[in-house]
């Protein structure tokens, strides 16, 4: 060493000198700025220094008990719980026909005018966090399509076969656009949805009566506006089917702490589950944020 | 049939579980959730985030145990699936950052034994949370729950000398954090850790012991330098 400081210190370099992970050029100037520079001469001893005693302290933090509340053990035990076994056998000719319905729906739910979620038309409701659940925009499927009943018994989800539904017209899912941010504990609000099923008919599911706020058009015709196209909608809900087999019964376009999300009800064997994915839903999977029994 | 899964090891009761036996892959998940848990919590530093993550963590691990090669260790699998799960919770947060604290109902204080100083714990967690959250998975992982950097690399899809790089700058970040080391510079004492400002003009020193009190370097000219992670395994990049 035998200069002053002449180089500002990169603290990250130092690093990953002091680490061994520099290649032979860039460890070799390092090395020489440490022989030359008194700033980097110091630097260096500091950080080897306090490199151990930062050990030290992860290692004392480490040494405290670590183990997973009771409370949270048993609220995942309850979610595996919900799930359905791995030896069950899927359907595929149950399956295939379900995708054959969502898409249908999805159709529908287009040509009624999901395409608001592009921001083009349907419900302008005004909506806020507290909104009610009645409020939210309803994106039901056109008049020729069956009505939503979201409490029917035959969600045809029995046991042994996960991806199949009755033919009947519970299997449409409720689409609205709430825009509601929800958090893990809010999620369940889903159900208030669930209960208002959607009118048989499409100039029922318009609610011109209301306008819909900024903060849900935004939810729903910015990061989700690739979801309202009904292929890309239905190969989301296969994806969150992959995933929670089930019926699904709401599909909301909304947010998740603070994050545009797509929250999904869905009614399983002998439970339910909320089920929230990302923007990219049904791209390579799910996307998903998180599932948590309802 | 509980005694006979107790007996099992980590990669005969996936087995089983894939096979449809019920109870095999809750067995799994009490051997290994509070190393999981601590995972979690130590990387989000928030308890609700760290349950959500496991718990989608477990889902997804449920759901895809039949694509289990037995390539890894079931465990390594687990933490790889824990980790990505925490890692995807921690960048949603990034816009709305938190500087939580553990409490004793994180599980992170209150051990009996052995005797530790539990404000070197809350100090030492709530310096991790301000860490990046690649480089704090890293180094959780690797200094506090004893995995090996190849194990690490492993988890995190990364080489190992990424995993060094990783580690090695979190220790320098954590040392300011907590005071071991000192950055002179006045231009950058107040928020040394937000990026752009691991550039220092002046002297970096300890503030237990010498400190190297140097003058301060050159004003620097353009953006702050940052220096990407290396990668490279062995770290010859």
């Amino acid at each position: 060493m035998s200069g002053d400081t002449r180089h500002p210190v990169d603290l990250d370099t130092l690093a990953d000198y002091t680490a061994g992970v520099l290649d032979g050029a860039e460890a070799a100037r390092v090395a020489d700025l440490i022989e030359t520079d008194t700033g980097w001469a110091r630097a260096y001893e500091a950080l080897v220094r306090a490199e151990a005693a930062v050990r030290d302290d992860l290692r004392a933090a480490a040494a405290m008990s670590d183990h997973m509340p009771d409370d949270v053990a048993a609220r995942i035990d309850a979610a595996l719980t919900s799930l359905p076994e791995r030896g069950a056998v899927v359907s595929l000719d149950a399956a295939r026909a379900r995708r054959r319905r969502i898409a249908t729906a999805v159709a529908g739910v287009a040509a009624a005018g999901v395409a608001v979620l592009g921001g083009l038309s349907l419900a302008n409701t005004q909506m806020s966090a507290g909104m009610e659940a009645a409020d939210a925009p309803v994106l039901a499927p056109e008049a020729a399509e069956p009505p939503v009943a979201p409490h029917g018994e035959s969600d045809g989800v029995g046991s042994g076969d996960m991806g199949s539904v009755t033919g009947d017209s519970s299997a449409w899912p409720l689409v609205i656009a709430s825009g509601r941010d929800y958090t893990t504990g809010s999620v369940r609000d889903l159900w208030a949805y669930a209960g208002a099923a959607p009118p048989a008919d499409a100039d029922k599911t318009s609610r011109p009566d209301m306008a819909m706020g900024e903060a849900p058009r935004a939810a729903a015709g910015g990061a989700l506006a690739r979801l309202a196209a009904p292929a890309a909608l239905e190969a989301c809900l296969a994806a969150i089917n992959a995933i929670q087999p089930g019926q699904p019964v709401v599909v909301d376009f909304a947010r998740y702490e603070g994050a545009p999300a797509l929250v999904t009800l869905v009614r399983q064997t002998a439970s339910s589950i909320v089920v929230v994915v990302g923007p990219d839903c049904g791209i390579s999977d799910a996307d998903m944020i998180t599932a948590v029994p309802a | 049939m509980g005694r006979a899964y107790a007996e099992m090891d980590d990669a005969a009761l996936l087995r089983a579980h894939v096979a449809g036996n019920g109870e095999a892959f809750g067995e799994l998940v009490r051997r290994h959730r509070d190393r999981m848990w601590a995972v979690a919590i130590r990387t989000l530093g928030d308890r609700e985030d760290a349950a959500d993550a496991v718990q989608d963590a477990l889902v997804s691990a449920y759901r895809s145990a039949h694509r289990f090669r037995g390539e890894s260790a079931v465990t390594t699998w687990l933490h790889r699936i824990v980790v990505n799960a925490c890692l995807d919770r921690a960048r949603r947060r990034q816009s709305r950052p938190t500087v939580p604290l553990p409490d004793t109902d994180a599980g992170l204080v209150g051990a009996a034994d052995p005797p530790v100083d539990s404000d070197t714990a809350l100090v030492v967690h709530a310096a991790l949370s301000r860490l990046p959250a690649e480089q704090r998975v890293a180094l959780v992982l690797l200094d506090m729950q004893g995995y090996s950097v190849a194990e690490i690399a492993e988890m995190l899809g990364v080489p190992e000398g990424t995993v060094k790089s990783r580690c090695a700058r979190a220790r320098a970040r954590l040392a300011v954090l907590l005071g071991h080391l000192r950055l002179d510079d006045p231009r950058h004492t107040d928020h040394p850790l937000d990026e752009g400002n691991q550039q220092v003009g002046g002297d970096v020193g300890t503030t237990r012991g010498a400190v190297a009190g140097a003058e301060p370097g050159p004003p620097r000219s353009g953006p702050p330098h940052v220096g990407g992670e290396v990668g490279g395994q062995g770290g010859v990049a």
